[in-house]
């Protein structure tokens, strides 16, 4: 019997940086046999500026060590192939034959230019079930416009509402529409799955990443279309609801978050607290006065949480049964003992860069995801080659020899 | 639809589970949503018309419960619970907030749906399995606040419950993942979901980078961690965003900025020199002079959109990516289109959500109640 839900499923990664590579990371958690296809002249492995290496360290074969890379591929196989050599493009033809899904983020233009749009593959696999990821659609006046995650954030509104009081529009620390384009990606691939198998049909996929991100904001855009304001850049204001915020705590650069938006929740904030006396006056007494006085509420509330760290400040309230968390760093949410306890992390052995815990899935499903971790480059083009399409060792150094595949990336 | 056929129970009020509920609803699966006879506390929550706050015409609730059925049910009553159990024996599968009625209606079932999902906001166990949970506090402790915002100022949230969409999204990949092993092997089967993981899956190398190398990242505001330039700029007539990986040369020559060869070797060394320049020129020029003549170039600035323009969008209008939907409380809005298209069928038109109790006839009498048995549940607040 299957032990994961996409066992038995091949799925072809040819991700680019998060969005597509997220999407096919999503499909080897949960099973699928994940081969990502990469080029020896282009090999998209996070080496440029900025990337993270183990100690700092990028060593003899960067290409093997950067975190970007190795958290987004871990699960997966990886082939050297240049499909834009003829030779290439024929064997990733017949690799799509014995595969079920292909995942891509290229501009729209991209896998037309290689002679490797939807028709074609689907002539080569009928049942194919194919995943194009782009910035801004497949269709329309801006569909050759590029973006990447972070401007997507402008883009769908996002940046617009986002900031502090009287600031400039921001966006989230982390370039938050590509791993959410992954996840619908992923999602529709398993919807198209399920529809194959009852009627062998194949799926195209289109998801424009913009389109991804705006369903995130869908009551803020169905609220404007219904006549409401567009309240832009509030810090972390809530509409109606007071005490709503993060609060600095003892030490450095330290927070608690608190949210109140209950009479439940103020009665065990006060108790919380000690039973305060400015808890007790008259304009604090329901929730419009506390909101309407949030802004003294909160000079109250922050002389209390400077004087603890602040997962003690978190713990005292919610024993009174308060939504309150420490505002976590990754080292402390690395750390968390509730995330440990859901076994979220997976301790992951890389022959390159060491042992490390990644984080894992937030779902809890069956066995969960194998802890395997990312490919070297090149590292599986004996088994696929050779073991899948049945080359033999003389065919694939005369590949080699022909710039079709390679042990390490070029340049 | 690639969901057609797929019959699912939804127990849930808020946004996480709705939110997944409504994906599936949006590729097919015909979705049943059980609220108590008071409705979703969604229904409570804005944004609103202009015309103020009304059970019908919240749009959040609008929103995360359109193309579902909606029927009344109180849980807490012996016959509620018998309804209930009645409904989930139909169902194949049941995304369900874990609240004690429902669960111990489902623990009932003579046999266990195909698959059960749950979400809760810390996990269905661990030391922090009873904190109250909620979407700052998720955000705070699955990582995604501290790294948002300005160094040294506060941390920020984001704008809507992006915690518990991110924990309904992960519910529906997981919930159909769970469809498929199941109606595979007969087994039933079990998904549970963290609102916090949710979060903390989404931290983009932070958790990795920092155990590479034992230093935890931190706010950097509109900036990237590893790309120079990248942020947000403003304009002439408001805020461009700025993202520019890999040449210098190139980009340097569009936006008029020295060519320099130690520029080039590392921008991000010399961002304070670059800085003052860039902004300069950024600010010359409109913003939309900046977004097509930089992609003209092939550098992916884009646009910081209001909702209202982002509603007007051209893009969006060439995509038809909103369509207009009638709802009998609220009226004609647009609503936004699905996450992503299948080639071979057009995104169907939107149906709107369902009025508090809209199907209770239909979806009851299904299951054999009369009309006279439906009045009574009624007088009985149990629907």
């Amino acid at each position: 019997m299957a032990a994961r839900p996409l066992d038995g499923v091949r799925a072809l990664d040819l991700g680019q940086v998060y969005a597509g590579p997220f999407a096919a990371r999503a499909l080897a958690d949960l099973g699928a046999e994940v081969i990502r296809v990469e080029w020896a002249r282009r090999p998209g492995r996070a080496t440029g500026p900025g990337a993270v290496y183990p100690q700092d360290e990028p060593g003899a074969r960067p290409y093997n060590r950067s975190a970007y890379y190795n958290e987004l591929n871990r699960g997966k196989r990886a082939i050297s192939l240049d499909l834009s050599l003829e030779r290439g493009r024929a064997l990733f033809l017949r690799l799509v034959a014995l595969s079920d899904v292909v995942v891509e983020n290229f501009s729209p233009r991209v896998m037309g230019n290689l002679g490797l749009d939807y028709p074609v593959l689907r002539e080569a696999n009928p049942g194919l079930i194919m995943v194009s990821i782009s910035a801004y659609g497949a269709s329309g006046p801006w569909r050759d416009y590029g973006a990447y995650g972070p401007g997507l954030e402008a883009a769908s509104g996002l940046a617009s509402l986002m900031g502090y009081v009287g600031g400039p529009p921001l966006r989230l620390g982390v370039a938050y529409a590509d791993p959410t384009a992954g996840l619908h990606a992923a999602f529709a691939v398993l919807a198209a799955l399920r529809r194959r198998r009852r009627t062998g049909q194949g799926a195209h996929i289109e998801l424009a990443m913009r389109e991804s991100l705006t369903h995130m904001l869908g009551e803020l855009l169905v609220g404007r279309g219904l006549g409401a304001g567009e309240s832009p850049r509030q810090g972390n204001a809530h509409p109606f609801a007071a005490p709503h915020g993060v609060y600095p705590c003892k030490g450095e650069d330290t927070w608690v978050s608190i949210s109140v938006s209950t009479e439940e929740g103020w009665q065990g904030l006060g108790r919380a607290l000690g039973q305060p006396s400015w808890a007790q006056e008259e304009r604090f007494r329901d929730a419009l006065g506390r909101w309407q006085h949030r802004e003294e509420l909160d000079r109250h509330l922050a002389a209390w949480t400077r004087g603890l760290p602040p997962q003690e400040a978190a713990g005292r309230l919610q024993a009174e049964g308060v939504s309150a968390a420490a505002v976590q760093n990754p080292a402390e949410v690395l750390a968390d003992p509730q995330l440990a306890a859901q076994g979220f992390f997976l301790a992951i052995a890389h022959p390159e860069a060491g042992t490390h815990l990644h984080p894992g899935v937030p779902w809890r499903l069956g066995e969960g995801p194998e802890p395997r971790p990312a490919p070297l480059f090149a590292q599986d083009n004996g088994y696929v080659l050779q073991r899948l399409l049945g080359l033999t060792g003389e065919e694939l150094r005369a590949l080699e020899d022909e710039g079709v595949i390679a042990e390490a990336p070029q340049g | 639809m690639p969901l057609s056929g797929l019959s699912v129970l939804e127990l849930a009020q808020g946004v996480a589970g709705p939110y997944c509920g409504r994906l599936l609803a949006e590729q097919g699966a015909m979705v049943v949503k059980v609220e108590p006879p008071a409705g979703d506390y969604a229904r409570r929550l804005g944004p609103f018309p202009p015309s103020g706050p009304h059970p019908e015409r919240s749009a959040l609730y609008l929103w995360l419960n359109a193309g579902k059925q909606g029927v009344t049910l109180d849980a807490g009553s012996a016959t509620g619970r018998a309804l209930l159990r009645r409904l989930a024996a139909q169902a194949q599968v049941v995304v369900a907030r874990p609240d004690a009625a429902s669960l111990a209606a489902l623990a009932a079932l003579d046999e266990a749906p195909l698959v059960r999902t749950t979400i809760t906001w810390f996990g269905a166990d661990g030391p922090y399995r009873d904190y109250r949970g909620g979407e700052l506090a998720a955000l705070a402790s699955g990582g995604l606040l501290g790294l948002t915002g300005e160094p040294g100022r506060e941390p920020l949230a984001a704008p809507g419950p992006q915690a518990q969409y991110q924990a309904g999204l992960a519910a529906a990949v997981a919930t159909v993942a769970a469809v498929l092993r199941a109606e595979a092997t007969g087994q039933p089967q079990r998904v549970e979901v963290s609102v916090q993981a949710a979060v903390a899956s989404l931290l983009e190398g932070a958790i990795l980078g920092y155990g590479y190398t034992g230093r935890a990242r931190g706010r950097m505001g509109s900036r990237h961690p590893a790309v120079y330039p990248s942020g947000i700029y403003p304009c002439q007539d408001g805020y461009i965003h700025v993202h520019a990986p890999g040449d210098w040369g190139a980009f340097a020559r569009w936006a008029g900025l020295p060519e320099r060869a130690d520029w080039a070797a590392d921008p991000q060394a010399h961002a304070e020199e670059i800085e003052p320049l860039l902004s300069a020129r950024l600010r010359g020029h409109t913003r939309d002079e900046l977004f097509r003549q930089g992609q003209e170039w092939r550098f992916p600035l884009s646009p910081v959109l209001s909702l209202e323009e982002v509603l007007a969008d051209p893009q969006h209008q060439a995509r038809g990516y909103f369509q207009e939907v009638e709802h009998p409380a609220a009226g004609r809005f647009p609503m936004p289109g699905p996450p992503f298209r299948l080639e071979d069928a057009p995104p169907p038109a939107p149906r709107p959500a369902p009025m508090l109790g809209q199907h209770n006839a239909e979806v009851y009498g299904a299951l054999g109640c009369s009309s006279a048995d439906l009045v009574r549940l009624r007088e009985a607040g149990v629907i």
